[in-house]
C-alpha cells in the first residue's frame, strides 16, 4: 500500500505518522467509549440463579446513569428528538403498551390481529401525511435505514425481473449512506451525483447524464443529513416520469416535518413521479426508537419489497420486509405515540424546530470565519470555516466546551440537527454565545488540534488516500463497543 | 517406441492443424470474429441462465411455458376470476377478529388523552382470540408471561425508550447493555477468546448477517460467484439471504430422520461454496443436524460453516444439564464459525432481539459496514439497522439477568419432556406417525393414511394454532413454556385424537379441506409466480382496511 501515498522515499514517514494518529485516536476512542463506566465491571455470564425484580432494577439504574444527563440539555445533534419526563402521561402509556404488547409479533397476524391492525393503521396515516391516495400503500421497519433499504431493495427487484441484469441507482452524494449499504448488500450499481457548492442540492442536470437503461432508480433527500438542504424533488421526479425510472424521496427527516412547514417546496406524493419515500416515526414524529415507515405509490411497487418461499418445509413462507420476526411492541409503541400527539401536536413541534432552526442559522451567518453551507432552514444547520478558519479545529474547541456537534466531511464542515432538546428555553443563545467565544479565540491564537480528538481523527482521515485504513479503523471503533471495558492502571 | 509414437501424435495434430486452418480460412475473417464474440456471449448468458436456479432443466422450462401461457389475454382473465374468491377469503379470515371494523386512516388532527389512547390499545389487544396460556398455540409465544417479568420490562423500557446503540456516546448504558447480552449469549456457546457477535433484531436478520458475512469473505478471495449450501430443512431465512444478497443457494437432500445427508453435501460442494449450514435443531421438525459432521467438512475444504440455533438458542446449550444430552454443536467444533441464536424465543425475551456470533472478529468484520466518505461524516454500523430500538437490548439485559441459568435449566427440562410426551401420545394415535426425529421442543407428524392438513384446520376450529408444512404434508407443534404442563399435553393429545379419528372417516379423507386445497394448489402448478402472487395478496390484505359488510 506503500506506493499509494507517493514515491518511494516519501512513502515511509506518511505511514508512519498516519499510523501514529491512528493508534493516538483509537486510545482516545477506547477511553471515549468507557467514558462514565468507572468500576470496569463486565457481566459476560448468565447468572446462575436469577436477580429478583428488585435487584434487577437496582442493576439497570447503574447503567441509565452512565447516561448522564448532558443531552437532555440539549448539548448533542440528533439522537433524542424529544424531551422526554420519565413520569409524564406519555412514559405511562408506553409503560402500559409495553405490558400488553411486549410479545406480540406482526408475523403471526392471525395470533395477534390487533398489533397487525396498528401497523395497518400507521401506514395509512403515515401516507394520508405525506399526501398519498387510496393506492398508497408499504410497510414499517425498524428504522431509516431499514426503510431505505426496502425501497432498494424493491425496486432492484423490479428492474431485474424486467430483466436489468446489473441494476444501477443514481444518488446525490449528500444521500444518506443508507443507500451506499444497500448497494453492498444488494448489489446494485451505485453512481452518486455532486451537490451545487452553493445550495448543496444535488445538479439534477448531472443526475440526467447519469440516466442509462440500467437504471433502476433515482434519490432525492427531503432533507438531507449533512447539511438539511432540500433537493429539488419536482425536477428530479421529472426526470423519473420522462424516463419511467422509480423515484425515492427519503424523507427520514423531514417527514414529520415539512408537511407542517409553510410554502415548502413539494417533496412528497403530490408531486408526480415520485413513487416512493422513507420516512422516520422515531425522529420528528417522536414515537420511541425502532420505528420508521416506507411507502409506494401503488402495490405495483410494494409487491418487489415482499419475500416469498413457496417451496420451504416449514409452509409456504411469505414476509413483507427484512425481518421475519418483528417486534409488534415497536409497532404498538408507535401506534399510541401517533394517537396521542396528533396532527396539533405535530404542527406544534415542526414550528418549534423550524423556528430554532432559523434562528441559530441567522445567528451563524452573521459571525465572520463561518460560511453556512445552503440554506439550513428545516431542521439541521451545518456550517464550515471561512477567512482562516479552521473547522476540524474549531469542532475539537467545541467538544471541549461539551457540545456535541456532527462532523461533516469532504467538503469538511459540522452540522447541528436540531431537536426538540434545542427549542428549550435560552439553549440555542447558549450555544451561539460559545460558537462567537470559540472563533473569537480561534482568531486570537493559533493551537494545533489535540490529538486523539474527533476533529483530529477527521482532519486525517479525509487526508488518507487509501480508504481501507479508514475502514479498518471505523471496525475498531465498532469493536470497541462490545469489548468490556478496559481495567483501569490505578 | 515411445519417441516413435510421440512424432506420429506430433505428425497426427499437426495434419489436423492444417486442415482446420484451411477450413478457417475460407470463412470471412469479420464473421469469425464476431461469431467468436457472439458465442462467448451466448456461452456465458447460458450459464448464468442455468445455474440461477438448482431446479431441474424440465421444471423450469414447465414454469416459464405456464407463465407465457398465464399471459394470453383470456387465460389471464379467466385466472383472475378464479383468484378472485380466494382472495376475498383471505381478506376476510384476516380481518376476522377485527369486530369493530373501524380504521384509522389519517393522523387525528387533535391528540387523545393518554386515557383514550390506553383504552384503544387494549381494544386492539383483544382482537386476539388464542388461548396462548393454555397451551393452543405452536411456538409464537414462548414464555408465561409472568406479572413480575411484566412490571420489571414497563419498568426498564420507561428508562430506554428512546436510548439507540447507533450514538454508544449518547447512550454508554444501553451500549454496555448490548455488549453484555452478547457476551454472555457467546458464553453459553462456548465462544473462543476472540469470538465476537452483534446483536440484531430477530433470526432472519441474523441469518441474513451471517450469509452477507460470507459473501463478502468470498468476494474477498476471488469467489465472485458465491453459493449457501444448506439442508433443505433449513430455515426460509437463507433463501431470503440469498435473494437479497445476491447469492446463490443450493439445497442439501435429509435422510429418513430429517437430518441432513453429509456424504450428499460433500459432494456438492464446489469451489464457489462460501458457507455450510446445520440448524440445531430446525424448524420444521425440530430435528438436530450432525453439527460435528458438517464442521469436519469445513475443515477438510477450508469453508465456514454456520449452525443455526435461532429457534431453540436457548434450550440446546442447556440440554445436557437439563438431562437430555446432544451431540457437539457448537464453538466446541473447530470447524463451527458462526452461530445464530434468538433470545426472544426461549430466552423469552420480548421480540425483537437475537445474536449472531463468530469464532472470530476477522469473520465478524466481514459484516460490519461503513462508509468512509460520506459526507455525514465517517459512518459506521455492525449491522442491517442504522439506528436501532435501544429498549430491545435493555429489556433482553433485564430479562437475562432476571431468569438466570438455573432457570433456564429447568424451563428446558420442563419443556423437552412435555415434547417427548407430545411426541410419544402422537406415535400411538392410529393413522398419524412421526416426521423427523424431535430432538428438542419440535414435534412434528404426517399421514399416510388420511390428509394432514385436515387435521390441523380441524383443531383451528378447537382454538388450536399448529404450523402446516409441506414437501412432504406435515404438521407441527413447537412446544413452549406454555405447553410444559402434563395436563396440556393430554388435552392435546385427546383432541388430536378425536380430530384424527374424524378425518379418518369422511369419505375424502380430509382432500377437501381449506389448507390442503392451498397446499395441494400449490404443489400442483409449475409456476410457483401463482403462489407469489397469492401471498402476496395475504400480505396486502394484513395492511388493507377492514372490508364492511
Amino acid at each position: 500500500m506503500g506506493v499509494i501515498f507517493g514515491s518511494r522515499d516519501t512513502a515511509t514517514p506518511q505511514i508512519v505518522c498516519i499510523l501514529k494518529h491512528i493508534s493516538s485516536a483509537q486510545a482516545g476512542l477506547t477511553a471515549a467509549i468507557h467514558h462514565g463506566d468507572e468500576d470496569g465491571t463486565f457481566l459476560a455470564n448468565l447468572p446462575e440463579e436469577g436477580l429478583s425484580v428488585e435487584e434487577t432494577i437496582n442493576e439497570i439504574r447503574k447503567y441509565s446513569e452512565m447516561e448522564g444527563s448532558d443531552w437532555m440539555g440539549g448539548r448533542c445533534s440528533g439522537a433524542v428528538f424529544h424531551v422526554e419526563d420519565a413520569e409524564s402521561n406519555e412514559m405511562q402509556i408506553y409503560r402500559e403498551v409495553c405490558t400488553h404488547f411486549a410479545w406480540t409479533n406482526p408475523l403471526w397476524p392471525k395470533l395477534f390481529p390487533g398489533v397487525r391492525k396498528m401497523e395497518a393503521e400507521i401506514v395509512k396515516m403515515c401516507a394520508s401525511l405525506l399526501g398519498g391516495d387510496k393506492d398508497t400503500c408499504g410497510t414499517m421497519s425498524t428504522g431509516g435505514t431499514s426503510s431505505i433499504l426496502l425501497a432498494c431493495l424493491a425496486h432492484r427487484n423490479r428492474a431485474l425481473k424486467k430483466g436489468i441484469q446489473f441494476p444501477e441507482m443514481i444518488i446525490p452524494e449528500s444521500a444518506h449512506a443508507a443507500f451506499i449499504k444497500a448497494a453492498e448488500i444488494f448489489r446494485i450499481k451505485l453512481i452518486r451525483i455532486p451537490v451545487d457548492r452553493t445550495t448543496y442540492r444535488v445538479d439534477v442536470q448531472k443526475m440526467k447524464n447519469a440516466i442509462s437503461s440500467r437504471t433502476c432508480m433515482l434519490v432525492g433527500s427531503a432533507v438531507n443529513f449533512p447539511t438539511g438542504a432540500h433537493d429539488e424533488i419536482d425536477a428530479i421526479a421529472r426526470l423519473g416520469l420522462k424516463y419511467d425510472i422509480p423515484v425515492h424521496v427519503d424523507a427520514c427527516l423531514g417527514g414529520f416535518l415539512l408537511p407542517f412547514v409553510v410554502n415548502a417546496r413539494p417533496f412528497d406524493f403530490r408531486v408526480d413521479g415520485v413513487t416512493s419515500m422513507s420516512a422516520d416515526t422515531h425522529k420528528y414524529g417522536l414515537t420511541p426508537k425502532g420505528s420508521s415507515v416506507v411507502l409506494y405509490r401503488s402495490k405495483e411497487y410494494l409487491h418487489h419489497q415482499y419475500f416469498c418461499d413457496p417451496d420451504w418445509q416449514g409452509g409456504i413462507y411469505a414476509s413483507s420486509t427484512l425481518e421475519g420476526s418483528r417486534a409488534g411492541l415497536n409497532i404498538a409503541l408507535c401506534w399510541a405515540s401517533l394517537r396521542y400527539h396528533g396532527v396539533a401536536g405535530y404542527r406544534k413541534t415542526a414550528n418549534a424546530v423550524v423556528t430554532a432552526t432559523i434562528k441559530l442559522r441567522n445567528a451563524i451567518a452573521e459571525i465572520s470565519g463561518l460560511k453556512l453551507m445552503g440554506d439550513c432552514d428545516v431542521c439541521v444547520v451545518g456550517w464550515t470555516g471561512d477567512k482562516g478558519i479552521n473547522i476540524d479545529h474549531f469542532h475539537s474547541l467545541m467538544e471541549k466546551k461539551k457540545w456535541g456537534l456532527a462532523a461533516l466531511q469532504f467538503p469538511s464542515g459540522v452540522h447541528l440537527m436540531v431537536t426538540m432538546l434545542h427549542t428549550q428555553p435560552g439553549v440555542i443563545e447558549a450555544l451561539v454565545r460559545d460558537i462567537k467565544l470559540t472563533v473569537e479565540s480561534m482568531r486570537n491564537s493559533k493551537q494545533a488540534i489535540e490529538e486523539g480528538s474527533t476533529a483530529a481523527l477527521y482532519g486525517m482521515a479525509q487526508k488518507i488516500p487509501d480508504r481501507s485504513i479508514v475502514h479498518e479503523f471505523a471496525y475498531t471503533y465498532l469493536d470497541t463497543c462490545y469489548t468490556a471495558p478496559p481495567i483501569s492502571s490505578d | 517406441m515411445l519417441k516413435e509414437g510421440a512424432d506420429a501424435a506430433k505428425e497426427h495434430l499437426v495434419a489436423l492443424h492444417e486442415t482446420a486452418v484451411t477450413h478457417l480460412k475460407k470463412v470471412d475473417p469479420v464473421v469469425l470474429v464476431i461469431g467468436t464474440i457472439a458465442g462467448t456471449i451466448v456461452y456465458l448468458n447460458t450459464y448464468r441462465l442455468y445455474t440461477r436456479s438448482e431446479k431441474p432443466l424440465h421444471k423450469r422450462l414447465a414454469a416459464w411455458g405456464f407463465q407465457q401461457f398465464r399471459k394470453l389475454p383470456a387465460v389471464r382473465r379467466r385466472i383472475e376470476q378464479e383468484l378472485e374468491k380466494p382472495k376475498m377469503e383471505i381478506l376476510e379470515s384476516i380481518h376476522k377478529d377485527d369486530t369493530d371494523r373501524h380504521f384509522y386512516a389519517a393522523i387525528p388532527e387533535d391528540a387523545l388523552s393518554s386515557d383514550q389512547v390506553l383504552d384503544l390499545a387494549s381494544k386492539y389487544d383483544d382482537y386476539g382470540k388464542f388461548d396462548v396460556a393454555h397451551g393452543k398455540v405452536s411456538g409464537a409465544v414462548y414464555t408465561d408471561r409472568t406479572d413480575d417479568h411484566l412490571d420489571l420490562l414497563a419498568k426498564v423500557y420507561r428508562k430506554y425508550a428512546y436510548s439507540n446503540p447507533l450514538h454508544p456516546d449518547v447512550f454508554p448504558g444501553v451500549r454496555k447493555m448490548e455488549a453484555e447480552v452478547i457476551r454472555m449469549v457467546i458464553s453459553l456457546y462456548h465462544g473462543p477468546e476472540d469470538s465476537s457477535g452483534s446483536m440484531t433484531t430477530g433470526g432472519t436478520e441474523s441469518i441474513v448477517l451471517a450469509c452477507f458475512a460470507y459473501r463478502n469473505r468470498a468476494y474477498a478471495l476471488g469467489n465472485d460467484d458465491p453459493v449457501i449450501l444448506c439442508p433443505i430443512t433449513a430455515h426460509a431465512a437463507f433463501d431470503k439471504a440469498a435473494n437479497l444478497c445476491g447469492m446463490r443457494i443450493q439445497h442439501v437432500p435429509v435422510d429418513e430422520n430429517q437430518r441432513v445427508d453429509v456424504k450428499a453435501m460433500e459432494r456438492l460442494i464446489g469451489r464457489h461454496t462460501c458457507m455450510l449450514v446445520g440448524s440445531a435443531p430446525n424448524f420444521p421438525s425440530g430435528t438436530v443436524d450432525p453439527i460435528p459432521e458438517i464442521a469436519k467438512l469445513g475443515v477438510k475444504y477450508g469453508i465456514p460453516v454456520h449452525v443455526d440455533a435461532c429457534l431453540g438458542g436457548f434450550l440446546v446449550p442447556f440440554m445436557k444439564e437439563a438431562g437430555f444430552p446432544l451431540p457437539v454443536f457448537d464453538f466446541g467444533n473447530p470447524g463451527v464459525t458462526s452461530i445464530s441464536c434468538d433470545t426472544h424465543k426461549y430466552g423469552c425475551t420480548p421480540k425483537g432481539s437475537s445474536i449472531v456470533m463468530y469464532r472470530s472478529h476477522e469473520l465478524h468484520h466481514y459484516q460490519y459496514f461503513s462508509i468512509p466518505e460520506w459526507a455525514g461524516g465517517i459512518y459506521a454500523t455492525p449491522t442491517i439497522c442504522g439506528s436501532r430500538a435501544g429498549a430491545n437490548a435493555a429489556v433482553a439485559w433485564a430479562t437475562l439477568l432476571s431468569f438466570g441459568r438455573q432457570n433456564y435449566i429447568t424451563r428446558c427440562r420442563k419443556i423437552v419432556e412435555s415434547a417427548k410426551r407430545l411426541a410419544d401420545g402422537i406415535r400411538l394415535i392410529p393413522g398419524l406417525e412421526l416426521h423427523g426425529s424431535p430432538d428438542v421442543s419440535v414435534v412434528a407428524f404426517k399421514s399416510t393414511v388420511f390428509n394432514v392438513y385436515a387435521v390441523a384446520d380441524r383443531m383451528t376450529k378447537k382454538g388450536y394454532s399448529l404450523n402446516a408444512l409441506q414437501n412432504p404434508d406435515s404438521v407441527h407443534i413447537c412446544t413452549t413454556f406454555n405447553h410444559a404442563d402434563s395436563g396440556k399435553i393430554d388435552a392435546i393429545l385427546g383432541d388430536l385424537r378425536a380430530v384424527c379419528q374424524e378425518v379418518n372417516s369422511l369419505p375424502d379423507k380430509g382432500n377437501g379441506s381449506a389448507t390442503a386445497a392451498l397446499y395441494g394448489l400449490a404443489a400442483g402448478i409449475p409456476d410457483k409466480t401463482l403462489v407469489d402472487e397469492m401471498t402476496a395478496a395475504y400480505m396486502d390484505a394484513c395492511y388493507a382496511a377492514p372490508p364492511k359488510h
